[in-house]
């Protein structure tokens, strides 16, 4: 999986390989709720990356294609705070909020 | 592309919020545009109390808020509103809501529904946004729908709209000159830009010309990022966050009038204005 860090708006976002196992905490999501509001320049979450799909992750909440449509759910698997924590580790402390 | 759906009804409690499926999209874009009648006012405000109107956002970006109320459709400040002549429009949206809305709310809005729709007469101009005049006789129009696709979008970012050039190479400034900043600081961005051929520029003030130009802004997010601003034809300016939609709105969703004093987010340093054209090169 590849993991995309969407905050910048002229360079290119960074991004990075990662092997933790993320399946397991995408399949255990099942609180639907709304997508969150974009808010435009700075911080705007994570994409997972994985061939042909993309996963965003923001706000506490997990957007994803499921049974064929986009859908919504809380981030109750603490995946965003992992990606902040890679990210940091890859050098992006300044760019992630504190979560 | 589904729809999220705000029904603007209650004061103290949040609004109800719903999605609306693809199929749904698809018809309220056909309703959106059998509509002909434009208009450069905007609906009066309906008091602060009751219902206000639906806002409407796109899954993917590709549209931006758009107001629903007293028969206008209102896509933003600087975007000349839709008269729809009825309230079809709106009770279509209400249907939509489904266990979202109570029935005393839905009784609510379908009561106020049923009032005479919005004329020129009951419109006004736009309270809180006075655009700036824009002295570029090149500047572009706001046209967002050119870039908010799915082969365009992600491709291209804010130097490409700024320059009102779509590369699909997420173009940075000095690289088609081989000049490519190498420190994300004014002096390096704007360095790099004027090797593309754009120009420093005091203010947005001065006249240009046919064939002379639109102006621009540069803003830096010090030491991770850049970005750029444009005035539009209207006046006021658009952007293009990244791999985002292009939108004529700050961080606070205001207008903007001057990029130097818009919400910005973490792009905190104002650089420059800059003057750009259809002849500059970016790659």
């Amino acid at each position: 999986m590849e993991i995309e860090l969407d905050a910048f708006s002229g360079r290119p976002n960074p991004r990075w390989e990662t092997t933790t196992p993320l399946q397991k905490k995408l399949d255990s999501l099942s609180e639907k709720t709304k997508p969150a509001p974009e808010p435009g320049l700075g911080y705007r979450g994570f994409i997972i990356h994985h061939g042909d799909q993309s996963v965003r992750v923001f706000s506490g909440r997990v957007t994803m294609e499921r049974d064929g449509k986009s859908q919504t759910y809380r981030d109750t698997a603490g995946l965003e705070a992992e990606l902040a924590k890679q990210a940091r580790q890859h050098g992006h402390a300044g760019i992630v909020p504190d979560l | 592309m589904s729809l999220t759906v705000t029904l603007n009804v209650f004061s103290g409690r949040p609004n109800p919020v719903w999605t609306v499926p693809e199929e749904g999209a698809s018809e309220l874009r056909d309703r959106v545009e059998r509509i002909t009648t434009t208009s450069d006012l905007k609906a009066a405000a309906l008091g602060s109390l009751g219902y206000r109107g639906f806002t409407v956002v796109g899954s993917d970006h590709g549209i931006g808020p758009t107001q629903f109320s007293a028969g206008i459709v209102d896509h933003g400040h600087a975007i000349p509103s839709l008269v729809a002549g009825d309230r079809e429009i709106e009770k279509w949206l209400l249907s939509t809501a489904g266990a979202h809305v109570s029935d005393e709310v839905k009784a609510h809005v379908t009561e106020s529904l049923a009032t005479p729709v919005a004329s020129a007469a009951t419109m006004v101009a736009p309270a809180s946004v006075h655009c700036p005049v824009c002295h570029a006789a090149d500047a572009p129009t706001y046209n967002p729908g050119i870039w908010n696709t799915p082969s365009v979008q992600p491709h291209n970012n804010c130097y490409n709209y700024a320059n009102n050039r779509i590369t699909n190479t997420f173009a940075q400034p000095g690289r088609a000159t081989g000049h490519q900043y190498t420190a994300l600081t004014c002096p390096a961005v704007t360095a790099a830009a004027h090797s593309d051929g754009l120009v420093v520029t005091p203010n947005f003030t001065g006249h240009l010309a046919a064939g002379h130009g639109w102006y621009v802004a540069l803003v830096i997010w010090p030491g991770n990022d850049y970005h750029w601003y444009r005035q539009d034809k209207v006046g006021c300016w658009s952007h293009k966050p990244g791999q985002t939609a292009v939108r004529n709105y700050d961080n606070a969703n205001h207008a903007i009038t001057d990029p130097k004093t818009c919400n910005r987010g973490p792009y905190t340093t104002f650089c420059t204005y800059m003057i750009t054209q259809s002849s500059v090169h970016i790659r």
